[in-house]
């Protein structure tokens, strides 16, 4: 059974990771995009794994679907898809690379010369922490603040991507008065 | 039960599901002319065998014969990619959907549910719907071509305004049912349906529902008229039948969720002194009759939605957005406040 | 939660749903009003809601109990050290407010006060945050709310490239900070409380298994070390401050760094208080990097606002010397210099603003002549540039000088003192910021320039916000005792 699970989780990391790589290396956006689709999805799977159907489903509908779909129809209407067809600054690649690679290295290193950390199982009563029950309870009992305080921070950022389109319409109209007056 | 035994009994429960499917979507589209024509006062298709019955089988012989073509300046694998996402969701929806409780077969308890009892199945319903605009907007942009740009730009935009009203209906129906698996909705339906309770979550949900599968009036990714067909402009053969596919599953989806959720799913649509003076009219007594049932239902919503499509013409794309952004989410998000209160209420 | 509870806990941020709601007053008579006859009213508001803040604030530390008041869970906590934080927040957005009322593009925006009211929320929150959770998000919330304002006048090309190189810096450093907090999380086996990471951490310290906490930590320094525009993670001052409205600039470079500070002490003292003998040497040295950079920068730049933003990141680098010395002495002299330097900066930027508008340059030799064309406002200037100079018998003197005497009398729990190098370099450090400080004052004073005789008007916004900003600099750096008594109570409260 723990085979499986490893085996299935391998194979679900090997995507996750080709997928976020190919999104960066992807030249055309929305490809990029699309890969960003596929890293959203099996991390949807992973939740499955862990037992929070609730979050998988919310990973799907909301990352998957919503905000990647306006991604698509932002870079599509902007027609942006191409813009990073040129190097710009192509001396970053190696270095990026070289960083990675020292990072990674570092990592393993750290973890080597560390004690091994305790790997505890969770106790089988906390398959049903992530039902939709559950993560309802929490969210109204102990995390009632944090989830009223986030409902300032979209208030703010849906005031502020207001501000910042309307702005722009302002002066439009009053580049239009400006032509019709000359 | 046996993990091989459940393992067979979901294999073959899937794949007689597909196939149902593949016919239902066949005979949706001779369903449709047929009822079009006799809207408009026409015969309709009646050649290829008694009735008709067979046209379905010659339009597949007819597609599947067609040339291939893919634009020269098209994103290939995007292109080919786009038909297959468009057909999936369609599909997979399905897996929640109960069709019927569970019945016995060869001292086996089979559940009429790919995945019985989910606490999710809502959720799910929605994560998919969410992704099925892939498949027209990556058509749209795949095929580099104006027309079916336009088509994927006005899908996508339509698809996720409308999410929201869809999402909102839904929202008060699991205030008053309490729970996200569509199992139980059914069951809470026994005696009253959800459409009663739920007037106006049931029909913002069938109105939000005909734009997330671009139905007329809704149809404006493929306004032929303005569009050329919008998002399937360049494609033929095969392809194009897996759009027309995708489109078709989509109706008969949307009205097995219309019936799941507000119109008692496979509970018999009978009386209750009907079914008490005759009981073996009770999805409780005989569990077949579930299918039954639940098809009959969803075959009376596709009446319904060819219905629409023949009566009501094309709405203009800025009415469209408008109607979705200043009259359904309003309306839904209010709705959801009054049952929510009213559950309240009702303690 | 019971009904009493709930109370407790409304009345605990109180102060923060005030300004909620006053904020969302301004953004709905914004929406109603129609466009020509808005005025002066939501500034107005703004400063009035601001009072009331202030007032609700100080009425509420008088009363605080000697406990701390945990709220909601536990996702805050209200302290002394906490309601000093809002009385600097609430001070520093009636005094933006203030600057605001007579700058082009600004001063009629409902929007622009709003996001500034609601950014003020956000540093509330993260203030009193007791919990990492709480922390993001009311990091989040100011932050968002500060980039919008950075890139507030979108037809000018500084402000648009203020406002998005702030957000990139902002979302990338906040990733980085997020990243560190999720390390924390898997660390501690799921622990999100401030109190309960800290136990365990203090377990794990036991244990010798710090190298993979400290990856934590200089990560989530990372994001403290962008707040508060500490040397490297200082890239995006300059640009901002030059671009932004300098209501904002004022307002970012006193009231967020002020929210950084809170949280970079909170967390480094709490939560990572086990870990302290190996991030002191860290801290120091962030520390060190950051004012000597800061000072020798600053005295190359010509334009004003960019020089003040150097030369905050030099006093981000003073105030990191007060987080460095651990403990009451430490905590209470940044807590003393934080609440000077609030009046101090607000008053430079105000200066800057007005001699912006009068001859259209930002540039330090285009303000020669100031002193004869308006008296008053250049003495506002000399008061500030020697306070952020340190020079007695100003406010700013008396925070450089607690935060050397906190270095200095510093012991580490072996009895040795290991941080009087940062004083020796502080002090050295101090000594050449007073060159680009009085270079300003040289400008002004001595130089002359054309058109010196015409005397030049100020409206009541900004002559309102001067005296006020420069009797407190004056009366705090004669009358410290009070404000440090404060601060050292306000220290002793975070444990």
């Amino acid at each position: 059974m723990l085979n499986l699970e490893i085996i299935i989780f391998g194979a679900l990391a090997l995507i996750t990771v080709v997928a976020a790589v190919m999104m960066i290396i992807a030249r055309n956006a929305v490809h990029s995009a699309l890969f960003l689709v596929v890293v959203m999805s099996s991390l949807a799977v992973f939740f499955l794994g862990l037992w929070a159907p609730f979050i998988a489903m919310v990973q799907v509908a909301l990352y998957a679907g919503a905000i990647m779909v306006l991604f698509l129809f932002v870079i599509m209407l902007l027609g942006a898809e191409r813009a990073g067809a040129r190097l710009l600054l192509a001396w970053q690649a190696p270095l990026a690379i070289g960083l990675t690679v020292l990072v990674v290295l570092l990592g393993a290193l750290l973890l080597l010369n560390t004690a091994p950390f305790e790997v505890v199982d969770l106790p089988a009563a906390e398959i049903t922490e992530g039902t939709a029950e559950a993560i309802g309870q929490a969210l109204y009992s102990v995390w009632l603040f944090p989830f009223e305080a986030v409902s300032i921070l979209l208030l703010v950022a849906m005031i502020g991507a207001v501000v910042m389109t309307r702005q722009e319409t302002r002066q439009e109209a009053r580049d239009e008065r400006k032509k019709k007056s000359l | 039960m046996d993990v091989g035994i459940s393992i067979l009994v979901w294999l073959v429960l899937s794949i007689v599901l597909v196939f149902m499917l593949l016919t239902g979507f066949a005979y949706t589209t001779l369903l449709e002319r047929r009822v079009i024509a006799r809207f408009q006062s026409r015969v309709g298709p009646n050649r290829a065998g008694p009735q008709g019955l067979l046209q379905p089988l010659a339009d597949g012989v007819k597609l599947i014969f067609k040339e291939e073509i893919i634009p020269a300046s098209a994103d290939k694998v995007t292109f080919i990619l786009a038909p297959l996402l468009a057909v999936i969701p369609a599909i997979v929806v399905f897996a929640v959907i109960p069709f019927g409780s569970s019945i016995e077969l060869f001292g086996v308890k089979v559940p009429l549910t790919l995945a019985p009892n989910m606490n999710v199945g809502i959720l799910y319903v929605l994560a998919i719907t969410s992704v099925s605009v892939y498949g027209i907007v990556l058509a749209g942009w795949a095929s580099n071509s104006k027309y079916s740009m336009l088509g994927g730009l006005r899908s996508s935009a339509q698809m996720i305004s409308y999410e929201l009203a869809m999402g909102l209906s839904l929202v008060a129906l699991v205030v008053v049912a309490g729970t996200l698996d569509l199992n139980a909705i059914v069951e809470q339906q026994k005696q009253v349906w959800y459409f009663f309770l739920q007037p106006f979550g049931a029909i913002i949900f069938m109105i939000t529902a005909l734009a997330e599968v671009n139905r007329a009036p809704f149809d404006m990714p493929e306004a032929e008229q303005e569009l050329t067909s919008g998002y399937n402009t360049e494609y033929s053969g095969m392809k194009f039948a897996l759009f027309y596919m995708a489109e078709y599953i989509k109706m008969i989806v949307i009205s097995a969720l219309s019936v799941t959720f507000f119109f008692g799913g496979y509970r018999e649509p009978l009386p209750l002194f009907l079914t008490q003076a005759l009981p073996f009219l009770s999805v409780d007594h005989t569990p077949l009759l579930g299918p039954l049932y639940f098809g009959l239902k969803i075959i009376a919503l596709l009446i319904v939605q060819v219905w629409v499509r023949a009566t009501l013409p094309r709405f203009r794309y800025d009415r469209l957005m408008k109607f979705g952004w200043l009259v359904l989410l309003p309306i839904s998000l209010a709705w959801v406040m009054i049952t929510a209160l009213v559950v309240l209420l009702r303690g | 939660m019971t009904g009493e509870q709930l109370l407790q806990g409304l009345w605990a941020i109180l102060p923060e749903i005030v300004l909620l709601l006053l904020g969302i007053l301004v953004i709905t008579i914004d929406l109603i009003k129609p466009g020509q006859r808005k005025g002066r009213t939501f500034g107005a508001l703004t400063i009035g809601g601001a009072l009331v803040t202030t007032l609700i604030i100080i009425y509420q530390a008088i009363n605080q109990p000697p406990e701390p008041v945990l709220a909601f869970a536990g996702m805050v906590r209200i302290d002394l050290f906490v309601q000093m934080f809002r009385l600097m927040f609430s001070v520093a957005l009636l005094l933006a407010a203030l600057i605001s009322l007579d700058v082009k593009g600004v001063k009629t925006n409902g929007e622009f006060y709003g996001l500034l009211i609601f950014s003020t929320v956000g540093m509330g929150f993260m203030a009193a945050s007791n919990n990492i959770v709480m922390l993001y998000v009311g990091l989040e919330t100011t932050s968002i709310a500060l980039y919008m304002l950075a890139g507030f006048i979108r037809e000018s090309t500084v402000s648009t490239e203020a406002g998005m190189k702030y957000f990139l810096f902002g979302a990338f450093t906040s990733t980085i900070l997020l990243y560190g907090l999720s390390l924390l999380f898997g660390f501690t086996g799921g622990k999100t409380g401030y109190a309960e990471i800290a136990a365990t951490l203090q377990q794990l310290a036991a244990q010798q298994e710090t190298l993979p906490l400290m990856v934590a930590l200089v990560l989530i320094a990372v994001g403290f070390g962008f707040k508060v525009a500490a040397v490297p993670f200082h890239m995006w001052t300059p640009d901002v401050y030059e671009g932004s409205p300098t209501p904002i600039t004022a307002f970012i470079s006193v009231a967020s760094k002020a929210a950084g500070f809170a949280v970079f002490i909170r967390f480094f003292l709490i939560v990572f208080g086990p870990l302290q003998e190996q991030w002191i040497g860290f801290v120091a040295l962030l520390a060190a990097v950051t004012m000597t950079l800061g000072n020798l920068v600053a005295m190359q730049q010509r334009n004003f606002k960019r020089m003040l933003a150097y030369s905050s990141i030099a006093q981000a680098g003073y105030l990191l010397i007060g987080v460095t010395a651990v403990g009451e002495l430490g905590t209470a002299a940044v807590l003393f210099y934080l609440a000077t330097y609030v009046l101090t900066n607000i008053a430079a930027f105000a200066v800057a603003e007005i001699a912006t508008n009068a001859t259209g340059s930002e540039l330090i030799k285009d303000m020669a002549g100031l002193s004869r064309r308006a008296p008053g406002i250049a003495f506002a200037l000399l008061a500030a540039m020697l306070s952020l100079a340190g020079v007695p018998p100003l406010a700013g003197f008396f925070g450089k000088f607690y935060v050397f005497q906190a270095a200095i009398g510093y012991t580490n729990p072996t009895g040795q003192n290991s941080l009087v190098w940062l004083a020796i370099l502080g002090v050295l450090n101090s000594i050449v910021a007073l060159y680009y400080y009085l270079m300003v004052l040289k400008v002004t004073y001595v130089d002359r320039a054309e058109g010196e005789d015409v005397p030049l008007t100020t409206s009541g916004g900004f002559k309102l916000a001067l005296a006020t900003t420069v009797a407190g600099m004056i009366f705090f750096g004669i009358f410290a005792t009070p404000l440090y008594t404060l601060s050292t109570l306000a220290a002793q409260a975070v444990r």
